[in-house]
């Protein structure tokens, strides 16, 4: 077995990407933006597979995300996660994300509140903050040199709620942009080849 | 992309806002909630609210919910002539809230609800009529809220259904409804091998007072009962697959709801309540239901009920072939009807 890398450096823009979000008929939305912070182009050599490419990028991910649930909640949050994508020359791609935040809801209903003398009031933007935590994962396909679509599912657990936590499950269907210029980096750009031909 | 986001902001914004929607006519579908010490509880409204009359459910549980019962039989029998208003506890079905275990217990059970009422008369007229409709569990809720200060002035009536008053009594009726008919199986070489594990439990521990897994126990097994017992009226419960789009039911909050850790403790500290002596003190009418074949609340617990209760307008029905999910929907709903009839 013979392994080799080779280390670039090399300019890399951010991602922007927006998806319609939704829990089973609940919609929303998710957008957000990929910061690269590395990409690692693999070369294996496998007897009897022969040669295959991949690369696998690494990003640092900003993500606000909404949901509409009737007559439950809305919820608007913020992420912040580890993207973890695997790309395949002919265009496939899949990834995994995990990512910590912060989500505020918005009861479903007008909310009342009692006071001890009896008195009652409509409370305002009723609802409350969460901490929350998130894990993903998916696939896409770039079709232009530019713009993916992508589709992923996701879990999001948010806490503390109702002495315990909330999950909540939501698929997404999304574009990525692969900006020209837009919030560029200097990347470590690593090649490995792994294996040798027979 | 600045434009896309700000569009998304405002539509985000127009969604969120919480519109008051207060419906008085025939069709009602309102949805509001109640904030109270740490928990936002969520109330729906259907059926007729012009009759100025509400049936108000308080659910079983502890962690059950109150959309459970809002069965199209409910609505059709009797949501066509009166309000229903079905409303999920603190931590339970669709109510939501952070940390609340605090106020985790049957007193502030009872204020939430004495709140609820408020906010009914609030949004639909001071002249409303109340009745509590209390089943399982929320017979305790029930209880609690009747038997406080002058509270049992806020309703007009008070439908007891397969509910319980008396935590260390409803244990002694299941231990026994299960002993004596699961022997009577097996000396009758009936469905013998399923009751067999059910009697050897109950042999092997004494009759009460049971500890509080004593009484989980029995009551796992007063549910298995119920699924061999014969001559039930087929129902199948679709209430929760049927209302997942129309009621837009948070499934995973009220599953968590019903396996959350802190009502563990909570349902602990239930066990040695009991409402028998202090029922004396409720006069209003009251209509107590029991399915013959519920092991969970057994109708032993409806004649303590009206052995104790204050009321003078009281009745009784028991239901021949229901257990503890009003198998026989047609006849208990008619029943409700028309003991609201009969209290205008």
């Amino acid at each position: 077995m013979a392994q080799r890398d080779t280390i670039l450096w090399a300019k890399t823009p951010s991602n922007l990407k927006i998806a319609y979000n939704a829990s089973i008929i609940y919609p929303g939305f998710r957008a957000g933006v990929e910061y690269p912070i590395k990409r690692i182009d693999m070369t294996k050599y496998r007897r009897w597979r022969g040669l295959r490419h991949f690369s696998q990028m690494r990003y640092l991910s900003a993500e606000l995300g909404y949901y509409h649930h009737t007559d439950f909640h809305d919820n608007i949050y913020l992420l912040a996660g580890w993207q973890m994508r695997k790309e395949r020359p002919r265009g496939f791609f899949t990834e995994f994300s995990p990512a910590i935040g912060y989500s505020r809801t918005f009861l479903g209903g007008e909310t009342y509140l009692v006071d001890d003398a009896g008195n009652i009031s409509l409370l305002k933007g009723a609802g409350y903050n969460y901490a929350m935590l998130a894990i993903g994962g998916g696939l896409g396909y770039q079709f232009h040199p530019q713009t993916s679509a992508y589709f992923r599912s996701s879990l999001l657990t948010m806490f503390p709620n109702n002495n315990l936590v909330y999950l909540r499950p939501t698929v997404e269907l999304g574009l990525i942009w692969q900006t020209r210029h837009f919030w560029e980096r200097s990347t470590k750009n690593i090649s490995k080849t792994k294996g040798k031909k027979s | 992309m600045k434009n896309l986001l700000f569009a998304a902001f405002l539509g985000l914004i127009f969604t969120a806002c919480q519109k008051v929607e207060i419906t008085i006519g025939p069709n009602a579908n309102d949805t509001f909630y109640i904030r109270q010490e740490d928990a936002s509880m969520r109330v729906l409204v259907r059926g007729n609210t012009a009759s100025k009359v509400f049936m108000l459910v308080v659910h079983g549980g502890p962690g059950s919910s109150g959309y459970i019962y809002d069965t199209p039989k409910m609505e059709e029998i009797v949501g066509t002539d009166f309000a229903l208003a079905f409303y999920d506890q603190r931590n339970a079905g669709a109510s939501q809230g952070n940390v609340n275990a605090t106020h985790y217990n049957l007193g502030q059970y009872a204020e939430d609800l004495k709140e609820v009422i408020e906010v009914l008369k609030y949004r639909y007229g001071q002249d409303i009529s109340i009745f509590l409709w209390s089943k399982s569990f929320g017979g305790m809720v029930a209880s609690a809220f009747m038997t406080k200060d002058n509270y049992q002035d806020l309703v007009k009536g008070w439908l007891f259904v397969d509910a319980s008053h008396n935590y260390g009594l409803n244990d002694s009726l299941t231990y026994q409804m299960l002993l004596d008919v699961g022997m009577q199986h097996i000396s009758d070489g009936k469905n013998a091998e399923s009751w067999e594990s059910i009697v050897a439990y109950c042999q092997k521990n004494p009759p009460g007072p049971f500890s509080f897994e004593q009484s989980i126990e029995l009551n796992k097994y007063g549910w298995k009962a119920q699924k061999i017992i014969e001559d039930l009226e087929p129902y199948q419960y679709t209430v929760i697959k049927d209302g997942i789009f129309k009621e837009h039911l948070p499934l995973t909050n009220y599953y968590l709801g019903k396996t959350n850790a802190a009502e563990r403790k909570f349902n602990e500290s239930l066990t040695p309540i009991k409402f028998s002596d202090a029922l004396a003190k409720v006069k209003v009418p009251v209509l107590v239901c029991f399915g013959k074949l519920d092991f969970v609340c057994p109708q032993g617990l409806g004649d303590d009920f009206l052995a104790h209760i204050g009321s003078t307008d009281k009745q009784k029905l028991i239901f021949e072939k229901s257990a503890h999910h009003l198998e026989e929907q047609d006849a208990y709903y008619n029943a409700f009807r028309k003991f609201l009839l009969e209290h205008p």
